[in-house]
């Protein structure tokens, strides 16, 4: 069980008290709705805010050993852009307790079967614009598969590893936004990715939001300042994550950081001493421990080094309200084919995520597709959808041509593809980070496009079948360019500053013009853009102030 | 010979919304799931 979910550190919101604290189920969604830079689709926010505390108690009561008070009631801490503490959290480790509460779950279903270690390679769809199957690798034997099916659910998660420095797991590569793209569904709001504020400098390591928000964190400058007085100064370090990642840049720029020996970044500190010994253990046990190993440095005793890394991607495969997969701007779906999690954008990010709504929404949407796409399985379809033949099976020959004659069994190839990696990551890093600008977006571009010319002639050193991850890396950094060039192109077309997408050449936000999410198909020339309208039910956008 | 397997659902990936998404298919209808994992071990 190695996704990136086991990853999460800080939990899930949900309204749980309203009576006690004074929470609800309006008061999730408008901050929701504002932390996204007014972006999020309103009705699908209203859809994650009515359904999320039902998700926490059903987990719950699946085993999910929620951190509790003396009375045993379920704890909930204050998180980044949210008014009310509502993050629901199981220590600083709800994302593993999550998935091995699930994972234990699952397996008393006899009708699930586990695929381990098995990579798709491409979704097979037929010409009528329907979901037929998938070809994939088995890593440990090399065999290539087919796997047919009536349904299907995309949840694969993110593409943090576009960047270098991000929290990341090494397997997200998103592979799942160019399996879709590439079958020619769209892609949204790719344009946004979202920048945590604490990563651990040098490594990249998530320090939850719940460090520095819930449990009450500083963020210290060079002069030992709390220099969120000047950016948020009523939210301070409880800020959303975009402004407070522009702080940090921010005052790096200003020459109020802190610069790493070994790597060279710029950092500011985030002091914990003030919470004492007891509290760290008992809440941020996990970051403790990180901390020492990584850097030997106890937070009880030390401030620890933090810089915004890549953490999450706000875009992802255009999905109706219900997590059903798109085809085309509004009208038409593919029946049988949903798309759950950070693989999907339902859009209620929008611009901007708000820490421990993505748990929730992976929980709400997970459980929704889930439903639909197992009852349309059993109801609708006939079994000729699962006849190997005729078009089906020349694409799943053209896929293992591409696979094997194309690159495993190439016979000449001078492209190291670990250095296209690394120049991917560094132009990544460098040119599309926290602030963008025109010039640096088409340096990018150029050179994204330079890496995508030499990726027909990289190099596979490894020929064998066996756990060939040689080829595995190849595959994923083909994926992963292509991604690289969507977010580039969406950056350089949104000509304003909305969330985490700041151009330091248009600062302002502009809702005539770019009120409007961005919708990439794919050509063979590269992405054509379309737009489709922000859905707004409640909340007319306004000057978004912390 | 290339191996084809048939399920009823195919469900791509083994994180949250995944493992969430087959305990509920699973729960509400005696569909023949598959579940794609993928782990990756090394760097």
């Amino acid at each position: 069980m190695r996704s990136h979910s086991v990853s999460a550190e800080g939990g899930a919101s949900a309204v749980l008290y309203p009576k006690e604290t004074g929470d609800s189920l309006d008061l999730h969604a408008y901050d929701t709705v504002k932390g996204s830079d007014f972006l999020a689709d309103q009705d699908a926010v209203e859809l994650l805010v009515r359904e999320a505390p039902k998700e926490i108690i059903f987990m719950d009561h699946l085993g999910v050993p929620w951190s509790r008070d003396e009375k045993g009631r379920i704890l909930q801490r204050p998180f980044g852009g949210m008014s009310i503490p509502r993050t629901t959290f199981a220590q600083d480790k709800s994302g593993f307790f999550l998935m091995s509460t699930l994972y234990d779950n699952v397996l008393r279903f006899d009708n699930v079967e586990m695929l381990h270690e098995h990579f798709v390679t491409s979704l097979l769809m037929d010409h009528g614009g329907v979901f037929r199957g998938v070809t994939a690798i088995d890593l440990r034997t090399g065999e290539f598969k087919v796997i047919l099916a009536k349904a299907g659910i995309i949840a694969t998660g993110g593409n943090g590893r576009v960047y270098k420095f991000t929290t990341m797991a090494w397997s997200s590569t998103g592979d799942g936004y160019s399996l879709a793209y590439r079958a020619g569904i769209p892609l949204k709001d790719m344009e946004f990715p979202q920048f945590h504020p604490t990563a651990l400098v040098p490594n990249g390591i998530l320090i939850t939001e719940g460090a520095r928000g819930g449990e009450g964190g500083y963020l210290i400058n060079k002069e030992g300042e709390r220099f969120m007085k000047r950016y948020a100064p009523s939210k301070m370090e409880l800020a959303p994550r975009d402004i407070v990642s522009r702080a940090i840049i921010t005052e790096c720029m200003e020459g109020r950081g802190f610069i790493d020996e070994e790597s060279g970044l710029c950092y500011v500190l985030l002091d914990l001493r003030h919470l004492g010994e007891e509290r760290i253990n008992k809440r941020l046990p996990m970051i403790r421990e990180i901390a020492i190993k990584t850097l030997g440095i106890d937070p009880v005793d030390e401030p620890i080094p933090v810089r915004p890394a890549m953490h999450y991607m706000m875009g992802g495969i255009h999905v109706d309200l219900y997590g059903q997969v798109m085809l085309d701007e509004d009208k038409t779906r593919v029946p049988n084919l949903w798309a759950a999690g950070e693989a999907a954008n339902v859009s209620v990010h929008g611009a901007n995520r708000l820490g421990s709504n993505s748990l929730s929404e992976c929980l709400v949407w997970g459980r929704l597709t889930g439903e639909a796409a197992a009852k349309y399985a059993m109801s609708a379809p006939p079994d000729s959808m699962l006849e190997y033949t005729g078009d089906i099976a020349t694409k799943v020959a053209n896929e293992e041509s591409r696979i094997f004659d194309k690159l495993l069994h190439k016979e000449v190839g001078a492209e190291n593809p670990y250095s296209i990696r690394e120049e991917m990551n560094r132009t990544m890093d460098t040119y599309v980070y926290v602030f963008r600008d025109k010039s640096g977006l088409e340096e990018a571009y150029s050179t994204i496009k330079r890496l995508r010319e030499r990726f027909p002639n990289v190099r596979i050193e490894d020929k064998g079948r066996y756990y060939n991850t040689n080829l595995r890396d190849v595959l994923e950094l083909d994926f992963l360019l292509e991604q690289a060039e969507l977010i580039i192109v969406g950056a350089l077309t949104r000509t304003e500053s909305r969330g985490a997408h700041y151009r330091l050449d248009y600062p302002k936000r502009d809702d005539v013009n770019w009120l409007k999410h961005t919708l990439y198909f794919y050509t063979t020339d590269g992405p054509r853009l379309s737009y489709v309208p922000v859905r707004i039910t409640r909340w007319k956008p306004e000057e978004r102030k912390y | 010979m290339t191996e084809v397997l048939k399920y009823d659902l195919v469900i791509i990936g083994s994180g949250l919304a995944g493992l969430r998404a087959a305990f509920e298919a699973a729960r509400v209808s005696q569909a023949k799931s598959g579940l794609l994992f993928y782990q990756r071990f090394t760097q």
